[in-house]
Protein backbone atom coordinates (compact mmCIF):
# COMPACT_ATOMS: atom_id res chain seq x y z
CA UNK A 1 0.00 0.00 0.00
CA UNK A 2 1.41 3.38 -0.95
CA UNK A 3 2.00 6.15 1.57
CA UNK A 4 -0.70 8.17 -0.17
CA UNK A 5 -3.19 5.29 0.16
CA UNK A 6 -2.37 4.90 3.86
CA UNK A 7 -2.89 8.61 4.42
CA UNK A 8 -6.21 8.54 2.55
CA UNK A 9 -7.47 5.62 4.67
CA UNK A 10 -6.35 7.33 7.84
CA UNK A 11 -8.26 10.48 6.98
CA UNK A 12 -11.36 8.51 5.97
CA UNK A 13 -11.28 6.45 9.17
CA UNK A 14 -10.92 9.54 11.31
CA UNK A 15 -13.79 11.21 9.47
CA UNK A 16 -16.12 8.26 10.10
CA UNK A 17 -15.09 8.05 13.73
CA UNK A 18 -15.74 11.72 14.29
CA UNK A 19 -19.03 11.65 12.41
CA UNK A 20 -20.31 8.72 14.44
CA UNK A 21 -19.15 10.15 17.72
CA UNK A 22 -20.74 13.49 17.09
CA UNK A 23 -23.93 12.68 15.23
CA UNK A 24 -24.91 9.07 15.60
CA UNK A 25 -25.46 8.55 19.30
CA UNK A 26 -27.59 9.31 21.15
CA UNK A 27 -30.22 9.43 18.44
CA UNK A 28 -32.53 12.38 18.19
CA UNK A 29 -35.74 10.87 19.54
CA UNK A 30 -37.59 12.04 22.55
CA UNK A 31 -37.94 8.50 23.83
CA UNK A 32 -34.40 7.49 22.92
CA UNK A 33 -32.11 5.87 25.47
CA UNK A 34 -30.55 8.29 27.95
CA UNK A 35 -27.76 10.39 26.53
CA UNK A 36 -24.38 8.94 27.11
CA UNK A 37 -21.00 9.84 25.74
CA UNK A 38 -19.43 7.20 23.56
CA UNK A 39 -16.16 7.17 21.78
CA UNK A 40 -15.39 5.18 18.70
CA UNK A 41 -12.67 2.76 19.76
CA UNK A 42 -9.26 4.04 18.80
CA UNK A 43 -7.95 0.97 16.96
CA UNK A 44 -5.19 1.03 14.40
CA UNK A 45 -5.28 3.65 11.66
CA UNK A 46 -6.02 1.06 9.03
CA UNK A 47 -7.43 -2.28 10.08
CA UNK A 48 -4.85 -4.93 9.14
CA UNK A 49 -7.14 -6.95 6.91
CA UNK A 50 -5.68 -9.84 4.97
CA UNK A 51 -8.23 -9.96 2.18
CA UNK A 52 -7.25 -10.27 -1.49
CA UNK A 53 -9.51 -7.26 -2.22
CA UNK A 54 -9.62 -8.01 -5.95
CA UNK A 55 -11.74 -6.09 -8.43
CA UNK A 56 -14.81 -8.03 -9.53
CA UNK A 57 -14.80 -10.53 -6.66
CA UNK A 58 -17.80 -11.10 -4.41
CA UNK A 59 -17.22 -9.25 -1.15
CA UNK A 60 -19.65 -9.47 1.73
CA UNK A 61 -20.01 -9.11 5.47
CA UNK A 62 -21.81 -11.19 8.11
CA UNK A 63 -23.32 -9.72 11.25
CA UNK A 64 -25.59 -11.12 13.92
CA UNK A 65 -27.37 -10.32 17.18
CA UNK A 66 -26.71 -6.64 16.83
CA UNK A 67 -29.83 -4.47 17.22
CA UNK A 68 -29.48 -3.31 20.80
CA UNK A 69 -29.25 0.43 20.22
CA UNK A 70 -26.51 0.52 22.84
CA UNK A 71 -23.09 2.14 22.61
CA UNK A 72 -21.31 -1.15 21.93
CA UNK A 73 -23.44 -1.70 18.83
CA UNK A 74 -22.56 1.78 17.63
CA UNK A 75 -18.87 1.21 18.28
CA UNK A 76 -18.95 -2.06 16.37
CA UNK A 77 -20.84 -0.32 13.59
CA UNK A 78 -18.12 2.32 13.39
CA UNK A 79 -15.50 -0.39 12.91
CA UNK A 80 -17.63 -2.04 10.24
CA UNK A 81 -17.76 1.28 8.42
CA UNK A 82 -13.96 1.54 8.65
CA UNK A 83 -13.59 -1.96 7.25
CA UNK A 84 -15.96 -1.11 4.42
CA UNK A 85 -13.78 1.86 3.46
CA UNK A 86 -10.79 -0.43 3.05
CA UNK A 87 -12.66 -3.41 1.69
CA UNK A 88 -15.62 -2.35 -0.42
CA UNK A 89 -18.12 -5.05 0.33
CA UNK A 90 -21.61 -4.26 -0.91
CA UNK A 91 -23.59 -7.07 0.69
CA UNK A 92 -24.21 -7.73 4.39
CA UNK A 93 -25.82 -10.95 5.60
CA UNK A 94 -27.71 -10.58 8.86
CA UNK A 95 -28.07 -13.81 10.80
CA UNK A 96 -30.91 -12.65 13.04
CA UNK A 97 -31.79 -10.86 16.24
CA UNK A 98 -31.79 -7.72 14.17
CA UNK A 99 -33.74 -5.73 16.75
CA UNK A 100 -33.84 -6.42 20.47
CA UNK A 101 -36.67 -5.25 22.69
CA UNK A 102 -39.33 -3.03 21.24
CA UNK A 103 -39.77 -2.77 17.48
CA UNK A 104 -41.48 0.55 17.20
CA UNK A 105 -40.83 2.48 13.99
CA UNK A 106 -38.19 4.57 15.73
CA UNK A 107 -36.41 1.41 16.85
CA UNK A 108 -35.66 0.62 13.23
CA UNK A 109 -33.79 3.89 13.14
CA UNK A 110 -32.04 3.75 16.52
CA UNK A 111 -31.05 0.11 16.23
CA UNK A 112 -30.37 -0.10 12.50
CA UNK A 113 -30.55 2.94 10.24
CA UNK A 114 -28.47 5.30 12.34
CA UNK A 115 -25.61 3.00 13.35
CA UNK A 116 -25.25 1.58 9.84
CA UNK A 117 -25.88 4.83 7.99
CA UNK A 118 -22.35 4.91 6.51
CA UNK A 119 -22.96 1.44 5.06
CA UNK A 120 -26.42 2.31 3.75
CA UNK A 121 -25.02 5.50 2.25
CA UNK A 122 -22.24 3.48 0.62
CA UNK A 123 -24.85 1.30 -1.09
CA UNK A 124 -24.37 -1.83 1.01
CA UNK A 125 -27.40 -4.11 0.59
CA UNK A 126 -28.50 -5.89 3.74
CA UNK A 127 -30.11 -9.33 3.49
CA UNK A 128 -31.60 -10.43 6.78
CA UNK A 129 -32.59 -13.70 8.35
CA UNK A 130 -34.91 -13.58 11.35
CA UNK A 131 -33.89 -14.53 14.87
CA UNK A 132 -36.02 -15.46 17.85
CA UNK A 133 -36.12 -11.84 19.02
CA UNK A 134 -37.34 -10.57 15.65
CA UNK A 135 -40.97 -10.02 14.79
CA UNK A 136 -42.07 -11.44 11.46
CA UNK A 137 -43.05 -8.00 10.24
CA UNK A 138 -39.35 -7.26 9.71
CA UNK A 139 -39.70 -9.27 6.51
CA UNK A 140 -41.66 -6.33 5.08
CA UNK A 141 -38.98 -3.76 5.94
CA UNK A 142 -37.30 -2.92 2.63
CA UNK A 143 -33.88 -2.19 4.11
CA UNK A 144 -33.62 -5.78 5.36
CA UNK A 145 -33.93 -6.99 1.77
CA UNK A 146 -36.30 -9.86 2.50
CA UNK A 147 -39.06 -8.99 0.01
CA UNK A 148 -41.69 -9.99 2.56
CA UNK A 149 -40.33 -13.54 2.71
CA UNK A 150 -39.31 -15.16 5.99
CA UNK A 151 -37.01 -17.52 4.10
CA UNK A 152 -35.64 -16.84 0.65
CA UNK A 153 -32.71 -17.28 -1.65
CA UNK A 154 -30.76 -15.06 -3.99
CA UNK A 155 -27.69 -15.13 -6.17
CA UNK A 156 -24.80 -12.69 -6.08
CA UNK A 157 -21.80 -12.98 -8.40
CA UNK A 158 -22.51 -16.64 -9.05
CA UNK A 159 -22.92 -17.54 -5.39
CA UNK A 160 -26.23 -18.93 -4.12
CA UNK A 161 -27.23 -17.58 -0.73
CA UNK A 162 -30.13 -19.07 1.21
CA UNK A 163 -31.63 -17.40 4.28
CA UNK A 164 -33.74 -19.54 6.60
CA UNK A 165 -36.05 -18.84 9.51
CA UNK A 166 -34.67 -21.28 12.04
CA UNK A 167 -36.98 -20.28 14.90
CA UNK A 168 -39.89 -21.85 13.05
CA UNK A 169 -38.52 -24.61 10.83
CA UNK A 170 -41.78 -26.14 9.69
CA UNK A 171 -41.81 -28.92 7.15
CA UNK A 172 -42.87 -26.57 4.36
CA UNK A 173 -39.66 -24.62 4.83
CA UNK A 174 -37.52 -27.76 4.84
CA UNK A 175 -39.14 -28.92 1.62
CA UNK A 176 -38.57 -25.48 0.10
CA UNK A 177 -34.91 -25.55 1.21
CA UNK A 178 -34.32 -28.88 -0.45
CA UNK A 179 -35.79 -27.65 -3.71
CA UNK A 180 -33.61 -24.54 -3.60
CA UNK A 181 -30.48 -26.56 -2.98
CA UNK A 182 -31.39 -29.17 -5.56
CA UNK A 183 -32.14 -26.62 -8.27
CA UNK A 184 -29.19 -24.34 -7.56
CA UNK A 185 -26.66 -24.41 -10.38
CA UNK A 186 -24.11 -22.20 -8.65
CA UNK A 187 -20.79 -23.69 -7.52
CA UNK A 188 -20.97 -21.98 -4.16
CA UNK A 189 -23.92 -22.53 -1.85
CA UNK A 190 -23.98 -20.58 1.39
CA UNK A 191 -26.80 -20.89 3.91
CA UNK A 192 -27.42 -18.55 6.84
CA UNK A 193 -29.89 -18.45 9.70
CA UNK A 194 -30.05 -17.77 13.41
CA UNK A 195 -29.68 -20.95 15.47
CA UNK A 196 -26.27 -22.64 15.27
CA UNK A 197 -26.06 -26.31 14.36
CA UNK A 198 -22.65 -26.38 16.01
CA UNK A 199 -21.57 -24.03 18.76
CA UNK A 200 -19.37 -24.18 21.85
CA UNK A 201 -21.01 -21.40 23.83
CA UNK A 202 -22.51 -22.22 27.21
CA UNK A 203 -25.73 -20.25 26.97
CA UNK A 204 -27.45 -21.99 24.04
CA UNK A 205 -24.90 -24.18 22.27
CA UNK A 206 -25.58 -26.48 19.34
CA UNK A 207 -29.19 -26.94 18.23
CA UNK A 208 -29.08 -30.67 17.69
CA UNK A 209 -32.74 -31.02 16.70
CA UNK A 210 -32.33 -28.48 13.94
CA UNK A 211 -29.08 -30.12 12.91
CA UNK A 212 -30.89 -33.43 12.43
CA UNK A 213 -33.17 -31.74 9.91
CA UNK A 214 -30.78 -29.47 8.04
CA UNK A 215 -27.37 -31.08 8.01
CA UNK A 216 -28.32 -34.03 5.76
CA UNK A 217 -29.50 -31.54 3.14
CA UNK A 218 -26.36 -29.41 3.45
CA UNK A 219 -24.18 -32.49 3.05
CA UNK A 220 -26.16 -33.98 0.20
CA UNK A 221 -26.44 -30.78 -1.81
CA UNK A 222 -22.95 -29.50 -1.46
CA UNK A 223 -23.29 -26.52 0.86
CA UNK A 224 -19.81 -25.19 1.62
CA UNK A 225 -20.34 -22.61 4.36
CA UNK A 226 -23.04 -21.91 6.97
CA UNK A 227 -23.35 -18.69 8.98
CA UNK A 228 -25.38 -18.51 12.20
CA UNK A 229 -25.69 -16.43 15.38
CA UNK A 230 -27.85 -16.73 18.54
CA UNK A 231 -24.97 -17.24 20.96
CA UNK A 232 -23.26 -13.93 21.58
CA UNK A 233 -19.77 -14.95 20.64
CA UNK A 234 -17.67 -15.46 17.53
CA UNK A 235 -16.74 -19.01 16.66
CA UNK A 236 -15.43 -20.82 13.61
CA UNK A 237 -16.14 -24.51 13.85
CA UNK A 238 -13.76 -27.14 12.57
CA UNK A 239 -15.22 -28.52 9.32
CA UNK A 240 -18.12 -30.85 10.09
CA UNK A 241 -18.82 -33.32 7.30
CA UNK A 242 -16.71 -31.01 5.12
CA UNK A 243 -18.85 -27.94 5.86
CA UNK A 244 -17.48 -24.90 7.66
CA UNK A 245 -19.84 -23.35 10.23
CA UNK A 246 -19.48 -19.89 11.72
CA UNK A 247 -21.27 -18.40 14.72
CA UNK A 248 -21.31 -14.62 14.34
CA UNK A 249 -23.64 -13.68 17.16
CA UNK A 250 -21.71 -10.84 18.75
CA UNK A 251 -22.50 -7.91 16.47
CA UNK A 252 -24.00 -5.93 19.36
CA UNK A 253 -24.72 -8.32 22.21
CA UNK A 254 -21.78 -10.04 23.86
CA UNK A 255 -21.46 -12.93 26.30
CA UNK A 256 -17.93 -12.54 27.62
CA UNK A 257 -16.36 -15.77 28.79
CA UNK A 258 -19.22 -17.91 27.46
CA UNK A 259 -17.09 -19.96 25.07
CA UNK A 260 -15.99 -23.39 26.21
CA UNK A 261 -12.22 -23.13 25.94
CA UNK A 262 -11.88 -26.92 25.76
CA UNK A 263 -14.45 -27.52 23.04
CA UNK A 264 -13.12 -30.05 20.53
CA UNK A 265 -15.09 -28.50 17.66
CA UNK A 266 -13.71 -24.96 17.90
CA UNK A 267 -11.26 -23.91 15.20
CA UNK A 268 -11.21 -20.34 16.51
CA UNK A 269 -13.31 -18.62 19.14
CA UNK A 270 -13.54 -15.10 20.50
CA UNK A 271 -15.76 -13.73 23.24
CA UNK A 272 -13.82 -10.78 24.60
CA UNK A 273 -15.45 -8.17 22.35
CA UNK A 274 -18.14 -7.77 19.72
CA UNK A 275 -17.14 -8.99 16.26
CA UNK A 276 -18.31 -9.35 12.68
CA UNK A 277 -16.93 -11.03 9.62
CA UNK A 278 -16.03 -10.10 6.06
CA UNK A 279 -15.49 -12.56 3.26
CA UNK A 280 -14.40 -12.56 -0.36
CA UNK A 281 -14.97 -15.26 -2.93
CA UNK A 282 -12.65 -15.70 -5.87
CA UNK A 283 -13.26 -18.82 -7.93
CA UNK A 284 -13.08 -21.77 -5.53
CA UNK A 285 -11.69 -19.88 -2.56
CA UNK A 286 -13.37 -17.87 0.15
CA UNK A 287 -11.07 -15.70 2.23
CA UNK A 288 -12.42 -14.38 5.52
CA UNK A 289 -11.42 -11.98 8.28
CA UNK A 290 -13.28 -11.53 11.55
CA UNK A 291 -12.87 -8.07 13.03
CA UNK A 292 -13.50 -7.03 16.64
CA UNK A 293 -15.09 -3.90 18.06
CA UNK A 294 -11.65 -2.42 18.70
CA UNK A 295 -10.50 -3.13 15.15
CA UNK A 296 -8.42 -6.28 15.69
CA UNK A 297 -8.48 -9.04 13.12
CA UNK A 298 -9.31 -11.92 15.42
CA UNK A 299 -9.58 -14.70 12.87
CA UNK A 300 -8.66 -15.17 9.25
CA UNK A 301 -8.29 -17.94 6.72
CA UNK A 302 -9.36 -19.52 3.46
CA UNK A 303 -12.08 -22.02 2.74
CA UNK A 304 -12.22 -24.02 -0.45
CA UNK A 305 -15.65 -24.76 -1.77
CA UNK A 306 -16.93 -28.30 -1.71
CA UNK A 307 -16.87 -29.92 -5.10
CA UNK A 308 -19.36 -32.72 -5.51
CA UNK A 309 -18.68 -35.45 -3.05
CA UNK A 310 -15.01 -34.63 -2.84
CA UNK A 311 -14.07 -33.35 0.59
CA UNK A 312 -12.54 -29.97 0.05
CA UNK A 313 -12.74 -27.41 2.82
CA UNK A 314 -9.61 -26.65 4.69
CA UNK A 315 -9.11 -23.60 6.78
CA UNK A 316 -6.46 -22.23 9.00
CA UNK B 1 -21.06 -33.95 -9.64
CA UNK B 2 -24.61 -33.89 -8.22
CA UNK B 3 -25.14 -36.18 -5.26
CA UNK B 4 -26.99 -39.33 -6.19
CA UNK B 5 -30.41 -39.80 -4.67
CA UNK B 6 -29.22 -43.05 -3.16
CA UNK B 7 -26.58 -41.17 -1.23
CA UNK B 8 -29.17 -38.69 -0.12
CA UNK B 9 -31.41 -41.46 1.12
CA UNK B 10 -28.52 -43.04 2.98
CA UNK B 11 -27.68 -39.71 4.57
CA UNK B 12 -31.19 -39.15 5.83
CA UNK B 13 -31.54 -42.75 6.94
CA UNK B 14 -28.44 -42.37 9.04
CA UNK B 15 -30.15 -39.44 10.69
CA UNK B 16 -33.64 -40.77 11.18
CA UNK B 17 -32.74 -44.30 12.21
CA UNK B 18 -31.82 -47.42 10.29
CA UNK B 19 -34.95 -49.35 11.12
CA UNK B 20 -36.75 -47.29 8.47
CA UNK B 21 -34.08 -47.87 5.85
CA UNK B 22 -35.56 -50.94 4.23
CA UNK B 23 -38.90 -49.20 3.73
CA UNK B 24 -37.40 -46.13 2.09
CA UNK B 25 -37.50 -46.05 -1.69
CA UNK B 26 -34.18 -44.81 -3.07
CA UNK B 27 -35.88 -42.26 -5.29
CA UNK B 28 -37.11 -40.22 -2.33
CA UNK B 29 -35.46 -37.01 -1.33
CA UNK B 30 -34.60 -36.18 2.30
CA UNK B 31 -37.50 -33.78 2.59
CA UNK B 32 -39.90 -36.33 1.14
CA UNK B 33 -38.65 -38.87 3.63
CA UNK B 34 -39.06 -36.35 6.42
CA UNK B 35 -42.59 -35.69 5.22
CA UNK B 36 -43.42 -39.34 5.52
CA UNK B 37 -42.12 -39.53 9.08
CA UNK B 38 -43.14 -36.24 10.56
CA UNK B 39 -43.46 -37.29 14.19
CA UNK B 40 -39.87 -37.15 15.30
CA UNK B 41 -36.62 -37.66 13.48
CA UNK B 42 -35.71 -40.66 15.58
CA UNK B 43 -39.10 -42.05 16.43
CA UNK B 44 -39.52 -45.75 16.97
CA UNK B 45 -42.01 -47.57 14.72
CA UNK B 46 -44.18 -48.23 17.79
CA UNK B 47 -44.44 -44.52 18.48
CA UNK B 48 -45.37 -43.80 14.88
CA UNK B 49 -48.07 -46.45 15.15
CA UNK B 50 -49.35 -44.96 18.41
CA UNK B 51 -49.62 -41.55 16.81
CA UNK B 52 -51.38 -42.89 13.73
CA UNK B 53 -53.99 -44.51 15.96
CA UNK B 54 -54.44 -41.34 17.96
CA UNK B 55 -54.75 -39.19 14.86
CA UNK B 56 -57.31 -41.60 13.51
CA UNK B 57 -59.32 -41.63 16.76
CA UNK B 58 -59.15 -37.85 17.08
CA UNK B 59 -59.53 -36.95 13.43
CA UNK B 60 -62.94 -35.37 14.10
CA UNK B 61 -61.44 -33.16 16.78
CA UNK B 62 -58.61 -32.07 14.53
CA UNK B 63 -60.96 -31.41 11.59
CA UNK B 64 -63.12 -29.28 13.84
CA UNK B 65 -60.02 -27.34 14.93
CA UNK B 66 -58.98 -26.81 11.31
CA UNK B 67 -62.44 -25.53 10.47
CA UNK B 68 -62.30 -23.03 13.36
CA UNK B 69 -58.86 -21.86 12.23
CA UNK B 70 -60.10 -21.46 8.67
CA UNK B 71 -63.05 -19.39 9.91
CA UNK B 72 -60.65 -17.12 11.74
CA UNK B 73 -58.44 -16.66 8.68
CA UNK B 74 -61.48 -15.79 6.59
CA UNK B 75 -62.55 -13.18 9.13
CA UNK B 76 -59.07 -11.68 9.31
CA UNK B 77 -58.65 -11.57 5.54
CA UNK B 78 -62.04 -9.88 5.16
CA UNK B 79 -61.12 -7.27 7.74
CA UNK B 80 -57.75 -6.69 6.12
CA UNK B 81 -59.33 -6.00 2.75
CA UNK B 82 -61.04 -3.00 4.34
CA UNK B 83 -57.70 -1.48 5.35
CA UNK B 84 -55.43 0.60 3.16
CA UNK B 85 -53.09 -1.75 1.34
CA UNK B 86 -49.46 -1.56 2.38
CA UNK B 87 -47.23 -0.13 -0.35
CA UNK B 88 -44.46 -2.36 -1.68
CA UNK B 89 -41.80 -0.18 -0.11
CA UNK B 90 -43.56 0.32 3.20
CA UNK B 91 -41.75 2.15 5.95
CA UNK B 92 -41.62 0.79 9.50
CA UNK B 93 -44.21 3.40 10.46
CA UNK B 94 -46.62 2.19 7.76
CA UNK B 95 -46.05 -1.46 8.62
CA UNK B 96 -46.60 -0.89 12.31
CA UNK B 97 -49.71 1.21 11.72
CA UNK B 98 -51.21 -1.36 9.37
CA UNK B 99 -50.60 -4.21 11.78
CA UNK B 100 -52.05 -2.38 14.76
CA UNK B 101 -55.10 -1.32 12.76
CA UNK B 102 -55.69 -4.90 11.73
CA UNK B 103 -55.15 -6.05 15.30
CA UNK B 104 -57.78 -3.62 16.55
CA UNK B 105 -60.23 -4.62 13.85
CA UNK B 106 -59.77 -8.32 14.58
CA UNK B 107 -60.04 -7.85 18.34
CA UNK B 108 -63.16 -5.72 17.93
CA UNK B 109 -64.75 -8.16 15.55
CA UNK B 110 -64.24 -11.11 17.90
CA UNK B 111 -64.64 -9.21 21.12
CA UNK B 112 -66.51 -12.12 22.70
CA UNK B 113 -63.74 -14.60 21.94
CA UNK B 114 -62.50 -16.50 24.96
CA UNK B 115 -60.00 -19.16 25.90
CA UNK B 116 -60.96 -22.46 24.29
CA UNK B 117 -62.97 -21.11 21.37
CA UNK B 118 -60.52 -22.52 18.86
CA UNK B 119 -58.71 -25.03 21.03
CA UNK B 120 -61.95 -26.58 22.30
CA UNK B 121 -61.65 -28.96 25.29
CA UNK B 122 -61.22 -32.04 23.08
CA UNK B 123 -58.52 -30.31 21.09
CA UNK B 124 -56.78 -29.16 24.26
CA UNK B 125 -56.60 -32.78 25.40
CA UNK B 126 -55.28 -33.78 22.00
CA UNK B 127 -52.60 -31.07 22.03
CA UNK B 128 -51.48 -32.00 25.54
CA UNK B 129 -51.24 -35.59 24.40
CA UNK B 130 -49.12 -34.67 21.39
CA UNK B 131 -46.78 -32.51 23.46
CA UNK B 132 -46.46 -35.19 26.11
CA UNK B 133 -45.68 -37.84 23.54
CA UNK B 134 -43.03 -35.77 21.80
CA UNK B 135 -41.39 -34.77 25.07
CA UNK B 136 -41.38 -38.29 26.41
CA UNK B 137 -39.81 -39.71 23.25
CA UNK B 138 -36.14 -40.53 22.92
CA UNK B 139 -35.32 -36.95 21.92
CA UNK B 140 -37.62 -35.47 24.57
CA UNK B 141 -35.04 -33.84 26.82
CA UNK B 142 -33.31 -32.23 23.84
CA UNK B 143 -36.61 -30.99 22.40
CA UNK B 144 -37.66 -29.56 25.76
CA UNK B 145 -34.32 -27.81 26.13
CA UNK B 146 -34.80 -26.30 22.70
CA UNK B 147 -38.29 -24.98 23.37
CA UNK B 148 -37.25 -23.63 26.75
CA UNK B 149 -34.40 -21.70 25.13
CA UNK B 150 -35.29 -18.04 25.74
CA UNK B 151 -38.88 -19.10 26.36
CA UNK B 152 -40.63 -16.06 27.86
CA UNK B 153 -41.99 -17.74 30.97
CA UNK B 154 -43.94 -15.39 33.22
CA UNK B 155 -45.88 -13.28 30.77
CA UNK B 156 -49.54 -12.48 31.38
CA UNK B 157 -51.89 -12.32 28.41
CA UNK B 158 -55.38 -13.26 27.31
CA UNK B 159 -57.12 -14.11 24.07
CA UNK B 160 -57.12 -11.19 21.59
CA UNK B 161 -54.08 -9.56 23.24
CA UNK B 162 -51.21 -8.42 21.08
CA UNK B 163 -48.24 -10.78 21.45
CA UNK B 164 -45.99 -8.77 23.77
CA UNK B 165 -43.59 -6.65 21.75
CA UNK B 166 -40.72 -6.95 24.12
CA UNK B 167 -40.43 -10.71 24.48
CA UNK B 168 -38.63 -13.04 22.09
CA UNK B 169 -40.33 -15.78 20.16
CA UNK B 170 -39.65 -19.20 21.60
CA UNK B 171 -37.90 -21.59 19.26
CA UNK B 172 -40.17 -24.28 17.87
CA UNK B 173 -38.26 -27.56 17.63
CA UNK B 174 -38.82 -29.18 14.23
CA UNK B 175 -40.04 -32.43 15.79
CA UNK B 176 -42.67 -30.60 17.85
CA UNK B 177 -43.89 -28.67 14.81
CA UNK B 178 -44.11 -31.83 12.78
CA UNK B 179 -46.29 -33.49 15.42
CA UNK B 180 -48.80 -30.63 15.70
CA UNK B 181 -51.61 -30.19 13.15
CA UNK B 182 -50.49 -28.01 10.22
CA UNK B 183 -51.74 -24.43 10.27
CA UNK B 184 -53.12 -22.03 7.73
CA UNK B 185 -50.77 -19.43 6.25
CA UNK B 186 -49.73 -16.65 8.64
CA UNK B 187 -50.67 -18.55 11.78
CA UNK B 188 -48.07 -20.04 14.06
CA UNK B 189 -47.73 -22.08 17.22
CA UNK B 190 -45.48 -20.65 19.92
CA UNK B 191 -44.77 -21.68 23.48
CA UNK B 192 -44.94 -19.05 26.20
CA UNK B 193 -43.94 -20.88 29.34
CA UNK B 194 -45.90 -24.11 29.03
CA UNK B 195 -48.80 -22.48 27.21
CA UNK B 196 -49.10 -23.26 23.51
CA UNK B 197 -50.18 -20.07 21.80
CA UNK B 198 -51.90 -19.74 18.43
CA UNK B 199 -50.47 -16.55 16.99
CA UNK B 200 -51.78 -14.63 13.99
CA UNK B 201 -48.81 -13.05 12.26
CA UNK B 202 -50.81 -10.51 10.28
CA UNK B 203 -52.43 -8.90 13.30
CA UNK B 204 -49.82 -10.07 15.82
CA UNK B 205 -52.67 -11.20 18.08
CA UNK B 206 -52.93 -14.21 20.35
CA UNK B 207 -55.95 -15.97 18.92
CA UNK B 208 -56.20 -18.75 21.48
CA UNK B 209 -53.94 -20.91 23.63
CA UNK B 210 -53.72 -24.16 25.55
CA UNK B 211 -52.56 -24.06 29.16
CA UNK B 212 -50.34 -26.56 30.97
CA UNK B 213 -49.14 -28.46 27.95
CA UNK B 214 -46.17 -29.84 29.88
CA UNK B 215 -44.68 -29.78 33.35
CA UNK B 216 -42.27 -26.93 33.88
Amino acid sequence: MSAFERLRLLIQSAAVAVALTVTAWPPAFTDAPPAQSIQTPAGPAAIPLTMPNKDGSLKFGVLGDFGTGEPQQYQMAAQIARVQQQFKFNLMLLVGDNLYGSERPQDFQVKFEIPYKPLLDAGVKFRAALGNHDSREQAKYPKFGMDDQRYYSFTAEGVRFIALESTYPELKQIVWLEKQLKDAREDWKIVYFHHPLYCSAGRHGSDVGLRDKLEPLFVAYNVSVVFTGHDHIYERIKPQKDIVYFVTGSGGKLAPGDLDRNSPITAKGYDAEQAFLVAEIIKDEMTFNAVSRSGKVIDSGKIFRRQGNRPAPSSR
Amino acid sequence: MRPSLALVAVAICATIGCDRKSDTPQSQSPAEIAKEAPVTSKTSPELVHQQSSLVSADSGTVSDFERRVKDFVQLRDTLERDLTKLPDKATPIQIDKHQRELGLAVARSRAQAKLGDIFVPGMQTYIRGVVKRVLSGPEGPQIKASLMDENPMQVQFKVNDRYPDTIPMSTMPPDMLAALPPLEKDLEYRFVGNRLVLLDLQSHLIIDYVTDTFAL
